[in-house]
């Protein structure tokens, strides 16, 4: 029985990395690097790369575990805050420096991680509004999609860049899919309520280095013409939008009680935000899939529709679940999914072949 | 037009260190087509994808096979544990581990069946774990349970160095992550058991310190033509 319980403990870790090393392996398989344009869109380039970066991915892991282990031996002289920043640090450094992408990613998530607790803890005691938080948080993803361009500039770190344009793009489209449902903007009423947050002088530097930074990024990256001026207003927009959330005063998004769990509908306010956070996950899904159509890249075009794809589903069953007949709604269902795939593939596939006939036009020697 | 003997004068060229170049400039002059060398290079790849399938069909049945026979050897030790003496128990564990990695070390390096061998040597890494719970079991031995994980991973990795094997390096790989996960809740929560001085946190120190170095060999292990990318 106790065989069996460990068996069934490895169980899924075993599945997890088998697939890994299976995807690892058949992109290995298919193409070389030095022969694929898109190489740097493979998790491993070869069995070494995977084998090691899951080793040091381990590393840096129990690097964390082990300061956990022995401050608690110890008597906690350290918070696990603390560890967390420094086994992130680590991390960083380490990826860095053996080029590793699974260690990147991961200590990016613990850094960011580390400065939310850290803002939370800040606040602790004090009656101030939760929504700078999530404000510091939604910079440090723009943040990320900027310095993913940036890293861009060399061939060793464009898998680098990779890992941050994903970070930064999933972050930023979750959080305004997260603020344009009901639960959401309950959340959001929650989080405006308590004093400014600039009663806590750290909360507030951390903001301002956050927005700064995001900025000198992308008019840096803007200037090395890494993205274009339609780009960085869409980042601009987004840090504005982000910002007035930390800045505004306390709002009542439900009537009755303000609770969303109480059943009253949406306030004029409510309606208000619902309908920015509604427009602005359509227009940033909208500017993905245009700016995966100017740059070329297949891999963005097929993030943004997928996005776009589930936004569409979701916000369907949001919306009329409760006002349809059930019979009706599914029908309905039906149709909208095949309208959306069919809208979808003829999309996508026009995107692609565009990008591929001017790949092949610049290509061709010119023989006149 | 494919030609047998045209493939296989490719083949022993390249592998002698003669360039595609080189042996485009050679067939032309004997008066075959760029268009037929070609072929003939798309034939010697299919050829090498066939094998490699190969390969990797008996790789895939030897590991299943060392996974139903520690399967087995598992279940006839659940089911008669509680008749047997220790001097047996640990007599199972040890013989059949090192009969295992006696076989598979034998296999691969003398007679040359690399698949097979290393089948064998990853069922006696896993004969190697389950021995470390069985042997703590029996002489109820006061430690973190994560800590038996952590010292199949470290043993596990000794083998895959000495034998370089990437199955080893596969099946380290979830026993770090089982550790991993494990070692936390008794942190946290303060569950676990009050091992041995501070035998937990020396452990977790020198997986670190294994992991980070294993990571680093077999990084530089990376292959030249992968070296710009990095």
């Amino acid at each position: 029985m106790y065989i069996f319980g460990i068996i069934s403990f490895l169980f899924w870790p075993v599945v997890i990395i088998g697939l890994i090393v299976f995807f690892a392996k058949r992109k290995h398989k298919k193409s070389r690097p030095a022969q694929d344009k898109e190489w740097y869109l493979q998790l491993a380039l070869c069995k070494e790369d995977a084998v090691s970066q899951l080793f040091l991915l381990l590393a840096f892991f129990f690097l964390g575990i082990t300061l956990l282990a022995f401050n608690k031996d110890f008597g906690d002289p350290l918070s696990w805050r603390t560890i967390l920043a420094i086994a992130s640090l680590a991390g960083l450094i380490g990826a860095y420096y053996f080029k590793t992408i699974y260690v990147l990613a991961f200590s990016l998530v613990g850094l960011t991680s580390w400065w939310g607790a850290q803002a939370n803890f800040w606040l602790d005691g004090k009656n101030i509004k939760t929504s700078a938080i999530f404000a510091g948080l939604a910079f440090l993803a723009l943040m990320f999609y900027a310095l993913g361009y940036l890293h861009e500039k060399q061939t060793k770190f464009k898998r680098f860049a990779l890992v941050y344009l994903i970070l930064g793009i999933i972050t930023v489209t979750g959080s305004l899919f997260f603020f344009s449902t009901q639960p959401g903007l309950g959340v959001m009423g929650e989080m405006t309520k308590g004093g400014s947050f600039f009663g806590s002088w750290q909360l507030t530097l951390s903001l301002f280095i956050f927005l700064i930074t995001l900025i000198g990024a992308n008019l840096y990256a803007v200037a090395q013409k890494l993205i274009s001026p339609f780009e960085l207003m869409a980042a601009l927009i987004l840090a504005g939008l982000f910002s007035l959330t930390a800045l505004l005063p306390e709002q009542k998004m439900f009537f009755q009680t303000g609770n969303f769990y109480s059943g009253g509908g949406l306030s004029e306010t409510g309606v208000f935000w619902a309908l920015i956070y509604n427009l602005a996950i359509f227009f940033e899904l909208l500017g993905l899939l245009f700016s995966g159509y100017l740059r070329r890249e297949t891999w963005l075009i097929n993030l943004g529709a997928l996005f776009l794809f589930l936004l569409i589903i979701v916000k369907y069953f949001d919306w009329f679940f409760t006002f349809f007949d059930k019979s009706i709604f599914f029908i309905g269902a039906g149709i909208l999914l095949f309208v959306v795939g069919w809208f979808m593939e003829k999309g996508r596939k026009y995107m692609i072949s565009n990008i591929k006939e001017q790949a092949q036009q610049i290509s061709q020697p010119h023989d006149k | 037009m494919i030609d047998q003997n045209v493939v296989e004068y490719i083949k022993t060229s390249l592998s002698q260190g003669k360039t595609k170049e080189e042996l485009y400039k050679e067939l032309m002059a004997q008066g075959w087509t760029i268009e037929a060398i070609q072929e003939n290079f798309n034939a010697l790849n299919t050829e090498e994808e066939k094998e490699d399938l190969s390969k990797k069909t008996i790789k895939i049945i030897v590991t299943i096979g060392a996974v139903l026979i520690s399967a087995g050897i598992f279940s006839f030790i659940a089911a008669n544990w509680q008749g047997m003496t220790r001097p047996v128990k640990l007599s199972i564990i040890l013989v059949s581990m090192l009969v295992s990695y006696g076989a598979g070390w034998y296999l691969k390096e003398k007679l040359e069946l690399p698949k097979t061998g290393e089948a064998l040597i990853l069922l006696g890494s896993i004969i190697y774990g389950a021995g470390i719970f069985l042997v703590a079991q029996m002489f109820n031995i006061r430690a973190n349970w994560p800590d038996g994980f952590i010292l199949w991973m470290i043993g596990t990795i000794a083998m895959a160095f000495a034998i370089e094997s990437y199955p080893l390096f596969y099946l380290a790989i979830p026993l770090g992550i089982v550790a991993l996960t494990g070692h936390p809740f008794g942190i946290f929560t303060g569950s676990g058991d009050n091992s041995f001085l501070l035998t937990s946190s020396f452990l977790l120190l020198a997986s670190t310190i294994i992991t980070f170095i294993t990571g680093w060999i077999v990084r530089k292990k990376i292959p030249p033509e992968f070296k710009e990318f990095y």
